[in-house]
């Protein structure tokens, strides 16, 4: 019977009356760990297991809670993106000049070379006609009424000349002059913005 | 599932899943910890045991599972088990104890460990072995005789070993 068992093919039956009857210390062995039980009570797992129902519950609460959470602060970002990108390309096409406190420019077209008697002249004319005139008790040969900037002589030498007036004030000055460089800067950053939006360019030479 | 039923029908496995457990880990807190929370979530889910049609088998196969996953992340138990045929046969022989038999079954490749430990402690026919660990009955029976032959082997390592000693001793 021993033999059958180590080649593998005793029955349930005889194992059995190997184990129960043999004196070999092996089958007494598997006969001892076949008893060996569990020490566990049934009122103690119990016990345990409706402790942990309540943390599990506990936990099933929290996650919900976390859920809602993430939930609201999605829907939160979402809104925030949603009103931030409807709002952009009116921030983009809203362009403001600069403003100044102490001087306001208002840019105007000026030919100069193409200016003639009779036609109708510029704001920065009436200006230097009012100089001619004071230049006319000097100078008695008649006078092209052409306005060149070039043809002013001030009697002082003056910062900047807007509109054709000089402007003798240093900081007024400076004001034009930051101010002019701010519209040319502004100027270049529109163009930049509306070359950004090109999508085809093709030129032909 | 109330509680009775759940004691009656679940609860009964709980020194066979208890044994299995320790068999694989070779720890009895482990096995008793992993046998425990297997419990915890029976009875969690005890409504879904009913549907199971061999309770005992399904049990089994939870231990194993669980027990395996604990081994795969407890690289020094497997260290253990793999020198443990080496201690057994290198070291001092102690006398043949139940914990000894354990040891040399635990020694055992993974299926060989299994159908063993299930035919030789929980008198399981090869049939339930099958449906047990998801294996031919062919395939047990060879399992079973290999485990076999494998014990025979190093118990007559231990008795040669024993008789050498006491031969030394008498002479």
């Amino acid at each position: 019977m021993e033999d059958k068992y180590w080649e593998g093919i005793s029955s349930l039956q005889e194992e059995k009356i190997l184990k129960t009857n043999a004196d070999e210390p092996y089958f007494n062995g598997l006969n001892e760990l076949s008893e060996e039980k569990m020490d566990l009570e049934f009122d103690t797992f119990m016990e345990m297991a409706e402790g942990s129902d309540g943390i599990v519950d506990d936990t099933k609460k929290k996650s919900k809670l976390l859920y809602v959470t993430y939930a609201a602060a999605a829907i939160a970002l979402f809104v925030a993106g949603l009103f931030f990108l409807r709002n952009m390309p009116h921030q983009e096409a809203k362009y403001q000049q600069p403003q100044f406190s102490d001087v306001s420019i208002v840019p105007k077209a000026v030919d100069v070379q193409e200016s003639k008697v009779g036609q109708e002249q510029p704001s920065y004319a009436e200006v230097s006609k009012k100089e001619n005139k004071q230049n006319k008790h000097k100078n008695s040969g008649p006078r092209s009424e052409t306005v060149s900037l070039l043809e002013q002589e001030p009697t002082e030498e003056s910062y900047v000349i807007l509109n054709g007036q000089p402007v003798y004030d240093q900081e007024e000055a400076e004001q034009i002059v930051l101010a002019s460089l701010k519209i040319m800067a502004s100027n270049f950053q529109e163009g930049k913005h509306a070359l950004e939006k090109v999508k085809y360019i093709n030129v032909e030479l | 599932m109330n509680q009775e039923t759940f004691k009656k029908t679940v609860f009964v496995l709980k020194d066979k899943m208890y044994r299995f457990a320790k068999s694989m880990l070779m720890d009895e807190d482990e096995a008793h910890d992993l046998v425990q929370e297997i419990m915890m979530k029976f009875w969690q889910k005890r409504s879904e045991l009913t549907a199971v049609g061999n309770l005992e088998a399904f049990a089994m196969r939870c231990v194993r599972n669980d027990a395996m996953n604990k081994l795969k992340h407890s690289k020094v138990v497997q260290l253990y088990q793999n020198n443990l045929t080496e201690a057994v046969v290198d070291e001092r022989y102690p006398s043949l104890t139940k914990e000894l038999i354990q040891r040399l079954i635990a020694a055992l490749p993974e299926k060989q460990k299994l159908v063993m430990h299930l035919r030789d402690i929980e008198d399981y026919d090869i049939a339930e072995i099958g449906e047990t660990i998801g294996m031919e009955e062919s395939a047990v029976r060879v399992n079973l005789t290999r485990a076999r032959q494998k014990i025979k082997a190093q118990l007559q390592k231990i008795f040669d070993y024993e008789k050498r000693q006491i031969n030394k001793n008498g002479g």
